[in-house]
Parts: C-alpha cells; sequence; structure tokens
C-alpha cells in the first residue's frame, strides 16, 4: 500500500486546512501518496435539517468518487468523525449501494490508520519531543465506534502529557449549538469540558472534530489541535524538542 | 441464574417479581470464589440471547398475544380486555372503577406516557407510589448532579444478581383498600400466563397485595412465548436499566400518596389484564419495526447528553426511544434536540438504530409538514462555507459585527453568542489542486 484516498470534510477544507496539510505531510513523511478526488460535503448536515433528497445526492456522488479513487485497493482516510461515520454507517443505512458498502467497510479515521500503520511495522516513528500538557477530547462520533487510537498515538510522541480524557458530548453537534433555539442547551452541555479544561490547566485540547473544538475553544479560549497537526509538530521537532 | 432459576409450575397464573439481590450475594459473585463456580456470561453474550428472543417474539407477536389470551381465561381469574388506543383503555377504566379511590401506578413507561396523560384527562387521581418509598432517603443527596459519570455498574458484577423476590398466587381471596392500581409489566408468559415484574422499591408487592382492583397493562410487545424467556426479558431489563432507574432516584413529593391509610373494602377483589396495543400493531410492517424489540430498560438514556436538559422529561419518563415511540404514536413533534451522537444505539442491549430512527421519523414528519426557512437555510452549511470562503477575509470580519449577529440571529436564525469558525482564505482542496499541478 502506497496510497490513501482522503475525505477532507468541509471542516478542514474550508475553515482550517492546517489540518488537512498536517494530514498530507505525516502521509509523506510515512512514504504514501494522498489522492484527494473530487468529493462534497458527506449529507450528515442535510440528514440532520431532515433534508433526504440533499443527502442522498451528496452522499451518492462522494461514495462514487471515492470508491472511483480508491480502485478496491486503497484505503479511504478520513480526518473529521463525523464524515467518518456518514461513510461507516449511517449512509448506508439511507442509501445503501455496493459502492457504499465497500466504502463502509474501507474507512479509517486519521489516527486509527497511523495506528494501523504502526500494527504494519510500518510507522515511521522518527518523532521530536513536544513539551506539552493537554486534555484528549474524544468526540462522540469516535467514542461510539469505539476508537481511541489518538490517545495510543499521544503515548508514542515525547513530551506529551495527557492529563485528562473528556468521553462527555461537548454539545456542539455541528450546527446544532449555533442555533438560536439550541444555545442554551448546548451551553449546559459543553459546561462539562469547559470547566475539566480550567480544572486541569492544560495547555490545549487534542480532538478530531472541528465543531468540539470550535466549542470548546469558545469559552475557554484555549490551543485545539488536531492529532495530525500534532503529529506533522513531533516530525517536525527535534530531540530535545520545541515548545 | 437462569439455570438456578425454577418456574413454579401450577396451573393458575401468578405474578413473579424480580429485584437486585442482596449486595452479600453481588459481593460474591464479584469475588473470585463467586466466579469460579458461576458459570456466568459475558455481557455480549446476554446481548446476544436477548435479541435473539426479541427478534422471534416480534415475529409472533400476534400469536402470543391471542394465546395469552386462551390461558388466561382458563382460569377465570382475570377480566381481559383488549384496548388499541389509550381512549379505549380509559374508557375500560371508567367501566370498571365507578366511586372507586385513587390509582396507584408503578414507574412504566407505557403507563406514564401512553396512559398517564389520559387519566389526567380524565379526571383520574393518580400517584407514582414508588416515590412513597423514599422514608430513609438521604436528604443530603437528593440525586446525583453528575450521574453521567456514574461507573458502568452493569459491568460490576450484577450480571447474574437479580433473584425472584416474590411469587404471587393471584387465586387467593382478599380483602383490598380502596383504590385501584395500575400496573405496566416488564414481560408475560403466553404458555403460562404469569406476569413479570422488575421491582426496585417494594410498591409494586404492595399493590398487588393490597388494591381491590388491580389492572395489569401488558402492551402487546411485552407478551413472550414462555416463562424462560420472560425471565431472561425481566432480568435483562435489570441489568441494563438499573443505571437508568438510579438516574432517576430523586424524591417527588407530588407523587407520594399515603395508600396504606385507606380503608378496606367488603367489595370482591378485581384483577383485570388489559393487552394494549397502542398502535404497535401498525409498526410492525414499517421501518420502525425494530421498536418493538425494546424492552423498556431504558439504557439508551444513560449516556444520552441532553437527557438532563431536555423538557419533555417533567411531562414523560425520558429515553430517545420512548420521545420516538410518542412521536409515533402522534402525541408530540420529531425530537428536535437529538444531537445524533449515537450513544443511544451503543447502549441499546438489543441493538436499535434509534438515531437512525430518530431521523427517519423526522424526515417523514417534515415532507408531510413542510421544513422551516432556518432548517432549509442551515442544511447546507457547504453552499454558506463556499461563500464565506470566496469573501475572505471579509466574510470573517463581517460576521463579527454586532449588527450583522443581530441580522443573523433573526435569519437564518444563529443564536449572536455562539461561536462561529473562520473562513479560510484558500480551501485545501484548492492548495492541493496548485500544489499538484505545480508538481
Amino acid at each position: 500500500m502506497d496510497k490513501v484516498v482522503y475525505f477532507t470534510g468541509c471542516f478542514s477544507n474550508y475553515y482550517d486546512p492546517e489540518i488537512s496539510k498536517a494530514f498530507l505531510w505525516v502521509m509523506e513523511k510515512n512514504g504514501i501518496d494522498v489522492i484527494v478526488p473530487d468529493q462534497a460535503c458527506c449529507g450528515m448536515p442535510m440528514m440532520a435539517n431532515a433534508n433526504l433528497k440533499g443527502a442522498k445526492k451528496n452522499f451518492q456522488k462522494i461514495v462514487r468518487s471515492l470508491f472511483e479513487a480508491s480502485e478496491k485497493i486503497y484505503p479511504i482516510v478520513t480526518t473529521c468523525p463525523s464524515c467518518n461515520i456518514m461513510l461507516k454507517n449511517e449512509g448506508k443505512a439511507f442509501f445503501p449501494s455496493e459502492e457504499a458498502n465497500y466504502i463502509s467497510e474501507r474507512v479509517f479515521d486519521s489516527s486509527q490508520f497511523i495506528m494501523y500503520l504502526d500494527s504494519q511495522k510500518r510507522l515511521n516513528k522518527d518523532f521530536g519531543r513536544i513539551e506539552i500538557r493537554v486534555l484528549y477530547h474524544n468526540p462522540c462520533h469516535l467514542k461510539v465506534q469505539n476508537m481511541e487510537d489518538t490517545l495510543k498515538l499521544l503515548k508514542m510522541i515525547p513530551g506529551i502529557h495527557v492529563l485528562g480524557i473528556n468521553r462527555d458530548c461537548c454539545g456542539m453537534a455541528g450546527s446544532f449549538g449555533m442555533k438560536r433555539g439550541n444555545y442554551s442547551f448546548s451551553y449546559l452541555i459543553g459546561s462539562k469540558v469547559w470547566r475539566m479544561v480550567e480544572e486541569l490547566k492544560v495547555d490545549a485540547v487534542v480532538t478530531e472534530c472541528g465543531g468540539c473544538g470550535l466549542q470548546i475553544s469558545s469559552k475557554n479560549k484555549i490551543r485545539i489541535y488536531h492529532p495530525m497537526v500534532l503529529l506533522k509538530m513531533a516530525y517536525s521537532a527535534t530531540p530535545s524538542g520545541v515548545h | 441464574m437462569i439455570q438456578t432459576f425454577m418456574i413454579v409450575n401450577r396451573s393458575a397464573p401468578r405474578v413473579l417479581i424480580f429485584e437486585p439481590s442482596s449486595q452479600e450475594k453481588r459481593k460474591y459473585f464479584a469475588s473470585i470464589y463467586g466466579r469460579k463456580k458461576c458459570s456466568r456470561k459475558t455481557l455480549s453474550e446476554i446481548k446476544e440471547e436477548l435479541r435473539g428472543i426479541r427478534v422471534k417474539n416480534r415475529k409472533e407477536m400476534d400469536k402470543n398475544v391471542e394465546k395469552f389470551k386462551k390461558t388466561l381465561s382458563m382460569h377465570g381469574l382475570f377480566k381481559i380486555h383488549m384496548a388499541p388506543d389509550p381512549e379505549s383503555l380509559i374508557k375500560i377504566l371508567k367501566e370498571n372503577t365507578t366511586g372507586r379511590g385513587p390509582i396507584s401506578l408503578n414507574k412504566s413507561n407505557v403507563v406514564l406516557n401512553e396512559i398517564r396523560p389520559y387519566l389526567k384527562k380524565a379526571g383520574f387521581r393518580s400517584y407514582i407510589r414508588y416515590f412513597s418509598e423514599f422514608e430513609n432517603f438521604n436528604s443530603q443527596k437528593k440525586f446525583f448532579t453528575d450521574y453521567w459519570m456514574l461507573p458502568g455498574l452493569h459491568e460490576k458484577n450484577i450480571l447474574e444478581t437479580f433473584d425472584l423476590e416474590a411469587s404471587i398466587d393471584l387465586s387467593k381471596d382478599g380483602k383490598g383498600r380502596d383504590y385501584i392500581s395500575l400496573l405496566g409489566v416488564n414481560a408475560a408468559s403466553a404458555e403460562s400466563g404469569n406476569i413479570f415484574f422488575l421491582q426496585h422499591m417494594s410498591n409494586i408487592k404492595k399493590d398487588i397485595e393490597e388494591a381491590s382492583i388491580i389492572f395489569f397493562i401488558v402492551s402487546t410487545e411485552k407478551v413472550l412465548e414462555n416463562d424462560l424467556e420472560a425471565k431472561i426479558q425481566v432480568s435483562s431489563t435489570g441489568i441494563f436499566g438499573l443505571e437508568s432507574v438510579i438516574l432517576d432516584l430523586k424524591p417527588k413529593e407530588e407523587e407520594v400518596f399515603d395508600f396504606k391509610s385507606l380503608p378496606f373494602t367488603d367489595k370482591k377483589r378485581e384483577i383485570h389484564v388489559i393487552i394494549f396495543d397502542n398502535g404497535r400493531n401498525g409498526l410492525l410492517s414499517t421501518p420502525f419495526s425494530d421498536l418493538l424489540l425494546c424492552i423498556d430498560c431504558r439504557a439508551c438514556a444513560r449516556q444520552c447528553p441532553v437527557g438532563q436538559y431536555v423538557p419533555q422529561v417533567k411531562e414523560f419518563v425520558y429515553s430517545p426511544k420512548n420521545l420516538l415511540l410518542l412521536q409515533l404514536q402522534g402525541r408530540i413533534g420529531p425530537f428536535e434536540l437529538c444531537l445524533h451522537c449515537g450513544r443511544c444505539e451503543v447502549e441499546c442491549p438489543v441493538g436499535i438504530p434509534i438515531p437512525e430512527l430518530l431521523w427517519r421519523a423526522k424526515i417523514d414528519y417534515y415532507e408531510k409538514k413542510g421544513r422551516s426557512i432556518t432548517k432549509i437555510a442551515l442544511d447546507d452549511p457547504e453552499l454558506l462555507a463556499k461563500i464565506g470562503v470566496f469573501f475572505s477575509p471579509l466574510s470573517n470580519w463581517v460576521t463579527r459585527i454586532p449588527f450583522v449577529r443581530l441580522l443573523m440571529w433573526l435569519f437564518p436564525g444563529i443564536h449572536f453568542k455562539a461561536p462561529l469558525p473562520s473562513f479560510s482564505r484558500q480551501t485545501f482542496r484548492d492548495w492541493y489542486r496548485r500544489r499538484k499541478k505545480n508538481g
């Protein structure tokens, strides 16, 4: 395997391209080419707003595109947990097809893929030291898939101290927490992770989900890192470390 | 536990009440000696067995109900009624309870969500007797403020520790106090006619022993083929639902009523069984048929992030599945506060895809009613993002002006305090394409 197909998701494409660039960089460090085929929104926000037709159009488009790009060989990797679960579970339940089943079986979360490389003894572990104290926030859409590969990944990087893990929902859920009628609910649900950040006095929060990151940083003004960004930093750091 | 469970084979149907066994027994099972002595099943084995039972009995729902009716009618102990909807159930109650005392309810989802609102409308006084059992409740700890932090109890050695607390012979004559008891059952056996309850306090047992009129409410999906299956279902309700019972553990003064002070009546004790469908049969041929696998354990409420904040909690027993069923029964609109986090599906012991079904119900609802402008405006964040990126950084500056935020609050309905992400000046995919083009 020397190639992966990358599904960027909207957040890292339109709002924080550093996540996608970091993923590309990390893959290159491991000798893996990244294919970025034509894509669109995964359809989850449309489903959440009861737009079945729109979701179907987008989902079928991306499934076809990813299926063709993977050439029935290459794995598909996402950096967004919600896109990941949409491609793995939710989408095929509503829009079943052979391609959807194929994608569902071969889609990886980025940290999961890194740990897969490690299990195959293919991971470049030439990490420098990053002195940082973090809280790991496990987004719901990874938690329900029982995925905590990021924690394993963080343990491999010298200098990263994981002071706490939050497995509870942050309350943002895409655009849910932004809506006029939901904001107060979202705030109540989010208060737990905000409290944790304050109590642990961490330097940053690590999470895979852009929406969770937005919610967490909105109150604490804390730095949010996607694990791929930290991994890129680790590859760039010297053994004596950068902060 | 299943192996050691003995069904008392008597001719007349009985009421079998199960409870979590004593702390000593749980400790014993948790010990190395206890583990060695019992051939305990893993949680996934229990789930698999339970799902198998539920799937089989869903297929035979009509057959089971017919057999259950036939078995009950053989003994002449009960008056059997069929209630296709709550209105007909209320009619049955009115016809059989004229001039009688208040109603004692158990904490059954079916009774509290599907029947109680109609009882109130019809003018019945009802109390949940469970809340009269808090005599020794520590007032310093009124409830768990942060119950999401409860340890995973069902992983902590309680798997085989639900015991038969009481086996009540209903054929015995007895005097009852002047009140009505309405009890939603956890399971019923078509073969024996036995009725099964899971009890947390002692309210169910007291009601069966004391009330002068008892109505057992058997929702159609709760009738199983035989006693063993019913026993497994009831134990599973305890195994997977115990934490959710604890979540609600707080006194409710308004539910307290002193049933013990009511006088004994001279009238003959009456026992009724109401087989209650309330739209369940209609679900069989729909994409929502998996809801009929539910055992009402409310495990789905355990990790629901919005559960503790949902206003419907005041009116209904909360669980994502309960709200979905109420929507399908036409009682409430779609559960708009669902975050679609998927935690309920993971918790469900029979694997009901609750988030998927909630989406389906929501889509069906809005296909008929039409979507709001806010929904239409926010359903394509990619389009908004494309516009934002095109005008970036101007778009970032504009969307932070208080007046613009106020306009956004009005349309499309973005809260003025909500955090908004900043649009990038160049999308990743554009950057990637240029990089590739330039080699």
